[in-house]
C-alpha cells in the first residue's frame, strides 16, 4: 500500500468516527440539546398545578428548572440557589409565600449563574435571592457542569459579569453545543441511550402519596429524597458519615485554597444581583457533626470559605446565615439525612431570618 | 501548549505542518527550518512566555561555548559550560530544596523563595551539556546558529524529551530534503495516534484512582487497606508508563511528520526480566545520558564490584534527584540503585548455565514488576509519611480494606460531588478492568515502534514498513478521533514537571 493511500484511510476512518458520534448524539440527544421533550413541560405544568412529581432521574433537575422557569408568569418572591444540600428545604412548608427552590444536585458556580440567568433572561428577577454557598464552588480544579443546553444562557450572563477573570472562567464553558457533543463521554452516553432503545421518554408521574422510591420534585421546586434516605435513623447516619469519611479513598474536599478566579466571578455575580435590585442573602449549611469532626484536614479551607463569604457580605451589607460548623448552626445529630444534607427543620432554623427580613421588606414596600 | 489539547492538534500542528512542508516542497528548505525553529519558540512561549528569554539565553550562551570548543577543544571551557547549565538548573530547581535542608541541619528556618521551575529546563540542560562534553572531547563541526537553536528547541522533544544528541539531530537538520517523506508522515500519524490514545484512554483514566489513593495515604496514614493500596500503586505504575511512553510516541510521531527521526525512549519496559533489563528499556535517552556522561566517567565497571556498585548508587541517586527536588525522588533513585547492585551480585554469584525457562522468565518479570511498583510509591507520594502509609497498606498491615465493587450510585456521586469532586469514593469495577487491560497491553502487545517498524537510524524506503497497513490505518484514524473526543479536559503529562 502506498503511503498516500494509507493517510487517506486514516482520514476517512477518523472522519467516520466523528460523523458517527454526531449522528449518535443527535439521534439519542441525552442532554436534550436538540429536542426538549414535552415531558419536561408537562412536569412543569404539574408542579405549577401544585402536584408533586415522582420517579425522576436526579440529573434532570436542570431541565425541569428550565421548563419551570419558562412557564412562570410572574417573578417569585424568593428564589433559593444552591446544591443538593439545600434541595430538601421546602419554602412552602416553611411558610414562605411565592418562593421557589431552584437548587440542583452538584450545583456549581456555573449553575448559580445559569439559573439566575434564566430568570434574568425572562425578566423574572426575584425580590430576594438566597444563595447557599457550598465550599467546593471555589475549588480550583472543579469544572463547570455544562449539561442540558446551558451554554447560551451561561455565556450570556457570564458576559455581563465585570471581572478580569472572566476569560479564564468563560474558557471553562464549552463554546457551543458542538463542543459538548463532540466528547467521548457524550458519545458513550448517546450510544448507551440508543442501546436502551428508549427515545425521549422520561419516567415521571404525579405522586401525591409519595410512594416513589426515587426523588420527588415538589411544586415549590424542592426535592424530597428517596424513602430509603429519609427514613435513615440518626445512628445509621452517624455511622454512615463516619464510615465514608474515615475511608481514605472517599474523604475530603480535595482542595486547600480558593481559586482566585472563581472567587472573583462570585463577587461579580453578587454585584450583578445587587445591580438588578434583588436582595441577596448568603447562607452556609452545616455538615453533620461527625462529618465535621472527621473533616479535620478540611477545616482550614472551610474557614477560608466562611471568612470569604462574611467578608463579601460585610462589604456589600448582605445578610449571612448559618455556618458549616454544626455547632454554630443549631443543628444536631438528628438533623441530617447523611453527612452533609441537613433536614428541613435544620435548614428552616437557619434560613428563618431570611423570610423574616423579606417579610419586613415586603411589608415596607407595601406601605 | 499540550500535545493532547485542541489548540495543539487542531490549530498549532496543522498550521505548522502546512507551512513547514509547503516551504520545503517549494524548495525553500532553509526558510522551512527557520520557520520550524520559530514555531518551536512560539510553542514554548504559549506555555509560559516569561521563560522564553531563559531558553533563548541558554541556547545563545551554549552556542557560543560550543563554537569556541569546536574551534579548539578545551576542558576548562567545558567545565564553565557545565557550571553555567547546572547553575541555572540548580537555581530554578534545587534552591528551595537545598535551602530548606541546610536550614534544617543548622536548626534554623528558611523562607521559601518564590521560584517557578521553567518548563523543560531539565531536558534542554542535559541536551546542551551532552554537546558541550562531546565538543570538548572530540572535534565537532560548528553548527549554524539556526540549526543549533532548532536542535535544542525542536518542539516535539523540547518539553519532555527524548533527550536527543547532537549527532542524531544536527546531521538530519543539515541534510533535510525538499521532498516530503510521505512514508515517514504515515508512520508519524500512526505513532501520534497511539501515543494520544495511551495518554487519554489509559493514563488519564487511571490517574483519578491513583490520585485518590495516594492523596488518601497522605491524609490518613493508618487506614489504607491492602487491596486499595495495591490497586492505587498499580494504577500509578501504569499511569506513568502510558503517560510518558504516550508522550514519547507522540513526540517521535510529530518529528516523523516533520521529516525527522528521534531516538526511542521506551522499549516495552514492563516486559523486563530484571531491574538491569528495565533500565535498558525505560527512559532510554536519560539512561543513555547517565551512562555516558556520569557512570562511565566515574569509572563504570572498572575496579571490580565495589567501585562499580558505588558508581551505580551515585548515578541512580543523581538520576532520582534529576526528577525533582525532594527526598522521595532520591529514595526512589536509591532503591533502584540498590536493586541494580543486587541484580549484578545475583548475576555474578548465581551463574548462567542455560537459557531461562518460561517459568523463570515469568517469575523474573513478576519480581521486576513488584520491585518497580514498590519504588514508584516513593516517586508518586508527596511525602515520606505518605510513602510509608502506602507501603504499610501494601504490606497488609491495615487489613484488606473496605473496598466495595460496583458502580457508584447516583446518590453516592452526588454526595462525592458535594464533598468536592472526589467521585471515586466507591471503587468501581472499571479500575480493575483498566489494570487488567494495562497488564495485557504491556505484557502481550508489541511496543509502538514495533507496530510501525520504526527504526530511528534508518531512512525511509519507498514502501510502508507497516504490517497490515489497511487495518493499522483504519485503527489509527478511529483511535485518533476517539482520543480527540476524549480531550474535553486535557491533563498535563507527568514528565513536564521534571
Amino acid at each position: 500500500m502506498s503511503a498516500a493511500r494509507y493517510i487517506v484511510i486514516v482520514v476517512i476512518a477518523g472522519l467516520s468516527v466523528v460523523a458517527a458520534a454526531l449522528g449518535a448524539a443527535v439521534s439519542a440527544d441525552p442532554a436534550h440539546l436538540f429536542r426538549t421533550p414535552a415531558a419536561y413541560a408537562e412536569i412543569a405544568r404539574l408542579l405549577h398545578a401544585g402536584t408533586p412529581v415522582g420517579e425522576l432521574d436526579s440529573p434532570r433537575h436542570r431541565l425541569i428548572n428550565r421548563a419551570f422557569i419558562d412557564s412562570l408568569d410572574q417573578a417569585p418572591e424568593t428564589v433559593i440557589l444552591g446544591s443538593s444540600r439545600v434541595q430538601p428545604f421546602s419554602p412552602a412548608e416553611a411558610g414562605w409565600q411565592r418562593s421557589l427552590s431552584l437548587a440542583v444536585e452538584g450545583g456549581d458556580l456555573g449553575d448559580l449563574l445559569y439559573i439566575y440567568g434564566l430568570l434574568r433572561d425572562r425578566a423574572l428577577i426575584p425580590a430576594r435571592t438566597v444563595i447557599t454557598v457550598d465550599p467546593y464552588i471555589f475549588a480550583p480544579d472543579s469544572h463547570l457542569l455544562t449539561r442540558n443546553g446551558k451554554h447560551a444562557s451561561l455565556q450570556r450572563i457570564v458576559g455581563l459579569l465585570e471581572t478580569d477573570c472572566i476569560e479564564d472562567f468563560g474558557s471553562q464553558i464549552p463554546l457551543s453545543w458542538l463542543a459538548e457533543v463532540l466528547t467521548l463521554d457524550y458519545v458513550l452516553e448517546s450510544l448507551g441511550k440508543l442501546g436502551e432503545g428508549s427515545s425521549d421518554q422520561v419516567r415521571f408521574g404525579p405522586d401525591p402519596e409519595l410512594r416513589s422510591p426515587g426523588f420527588i420534585k415538589r411544586p415549590d421546586g424542592s426535592v424530597l429524597f428517596s424513602r430509603e434516605i429519609r427514613t435513615r435513623s440518626a445512628a445509621y447516619v452517624d455511622d454512615y458519615a463516619a464510615t465514608v469519611l474515615d475511608h481514605p479513598v472517599g474523604r475530603g474536599l480535595a482542595f486547600t485554597s480558593l481559586d482566585p478566579c472563581k472567587t472573583a466571578v462570585f463577587q461579580a455575580f453578587l454585584d450583578l444581583l445587587q445591580h438588578d435590585g434583588t436582595t441577596v442573602i448568603l447562607a452556609m449549611l452545616p455538615y453533620h457533626p461527625t462529618a465535621f469532626r472527621l473533616l479535620e484536614s478540611d477545616r482550614a479551607v472551610l474557614a477560608q470559605v466562611d471568612g470569604f463569604v462574611r467578608q463579601l457580605a460585610a462589604q456589600r451589607s448582605l445578610a449571612v446565615l448559618g455556618a458549616f460548623d454544626p455547632g454554630q448552626s443549631d443543628c444536631g445529630q438528628t438533623d441530617f439525612l447523611d453527612m452533609h444534607h441537613p433536614k428541613q427543620p435544620c435548614i428552616e432554623r437557619i434560613l428563618e431570618p431570611a423570610v423574616e427580613s423579606g417579610t419586613r421588606q415586603s411589608a415596607a414596600a407595601g406601605q | 501548549m499540550l500535545f493532547n489539547s485542541y489548540e495543539f492538534i487542531l490549530v498549532f500542528l496543522p498550521i505548522t505542518l502546512f507551512l513547514v512542508l509547503s516551504l520545503r516542497r517549494l524548495g525553500m528548505v532553509s526558510a522551512s527550518l527557520t520557520l520550524l525553529c520559530g514555531a518551536s519558540l512560539v510553542f514554548y512561549a504559549v506555555w509560559d512566555w516569561r521563560f522564553i528569554g531563559l531558553l533563548v539565553g541558554s541556547i545563545c550562551i551554549n552556542y557560543l561555548l560550543i563554537s569556541a570548543l569546536s574551534a579548539r577543544p578545551r576542558r576548562w571551557l567545558m567545565w564553565i559550560g557545565i557550571a553555567v547549565n547546572l547553575g541555572l538548573l540548580g537555581f530554578f530547581k534545587y534552591a528551595t530544596f537545598l535551602g530548606e535542608n541546610f536550614a534544617a541541619l543548622a536548626g534554623g528556618s528558611f523562607e521559601t523563595p518564590d521560584i517557578v521551575l521553567p518548563l523543560a529546563i531539565s531536558f534542554f540542560t542535559l541536551q546542551q551539556i551532552s554537546m558541550l562534553v562531546d565538543a570538548s572531547l572530540q572535534p565537532v563541526a560548528r553548527p549554524r546558529f539556526r540549526d543549533y537553536a532548532l536542535y535544542v528547541s525542536f518542539f516535539p522533544q523540547l518539553i519532555a524529551g527524548p533527550i536527543v544528541r547532537h549527532g542524531e539531530m544536527l546531521p538530519q537538520i543539515r541534510s533535510i530534503a525538499s521532498r516530503i517523506d510521505l512514508v515517514a508522515f504515515a508512520m508519524g500519524v500512526t505513532l501520534f495516534a497511539m501515543g494520544l490514545l495511551k495518554k487519554v484512554a489509559l493514563a488519564d483514566s487511571l490517574k483519578p484512582y491513583a490520585d485518590v489513593v495516594f492523596n488518601g495515604a497522605e491524609q490518613t496514614a493508618a487506614s489504607l487497606g491492602f487491596i486499595e493500596a495495591w490497586l492505587g500503586a498499580l494504577a500509578f505504575h501504569f499511569q506513568i508508563y502510558f503517560d510518558f511512553s504516550g508522550y514519547s510516541d507522540m513526540a517521535i510521531g510529530l518529528a516523523l511528520m516533520l521529516g525527522f527521526r528521534l531516538p526511542l525512549n521506551f522499549n516495552a519496559p514492563y516486559k523486563a526480566t530484571s531491574i538491569i533489563d528495565f533500565w535498558r528499556r525505560w527512559h532510554l535517552t536519560l539512561s543513555r545520558f547517565l551512562r555516558d556522561y556520569l557512570y562511565i566517567p566515574l569509572g563504570g565497571r572498572r575496579g571490580g564490584l565495589g567501585p562499580q556498585s558505588a558508581n551505580i548508587m551515585l548515578v541512580m541517586l543523581i538520576g532520582g534527584l534529576w526528577h525533582g527536588s525532594s527526598w522521595n525522588f532520591v529514595i526512589w533513585g536509591g532503591l533502584h540503585g540498590v536493586m541494580i547492585v543486587a541484580n549484578h551480585l545475583w548475576r555474578r554469584f548465581s551463574g548462567h548455565s542455560r537459557g531461562p525457562s518460561r517459568a523463570t522468565t515469568a517469575v523474573s518479570v513478576l519480581l521486576t514488576t513488584a520491585g518497580v511498583v514498590l519504588a514508584w510509591v516513593f516517586f508518586r507520594a508527596e511525602s515520606l509519611d505518605g510513602s510509608l502509609a502506602m507501603l504499610a497498606g501494601m504490606a497488609g498491615l491495615n487489613g484488606l480494606g473496605t473496598v466495595t465493587l460496583g458502580e457508584p450510585s447516583l446518590f453516592d456521586l452526588a454526595q462525592s460531588v458535594a464533598l468536592g469532586g472526589s467521585a471515586l469514593a466507591t471503587l468501581d469495577a472499571n479500575v480493575l478492568l483498566l489494570i487488567a487491560i494495562a497488564f495485557a497491553m504491556v505484557w502481550v502487545l508489541p511496543a509502538s515502534q514495533e507496530i510501525v517498524n520504526y527504526d530511528p537510524a534508518a531512512r525511509s524506503g519507498a514502501a510502508l514498513p507497516i504490517r497490515y497497513p489497511a487495518a493499522t490505518a483504519a485503527l489509527s484514524g478511529v483511535g485518533l478521533s476517539l482520543a480527540l473526543l476524549a480531550l474535553a479536559r486535557p491533563s498535563e503529562f507527568l514528565y513536564f514537571q521534571f
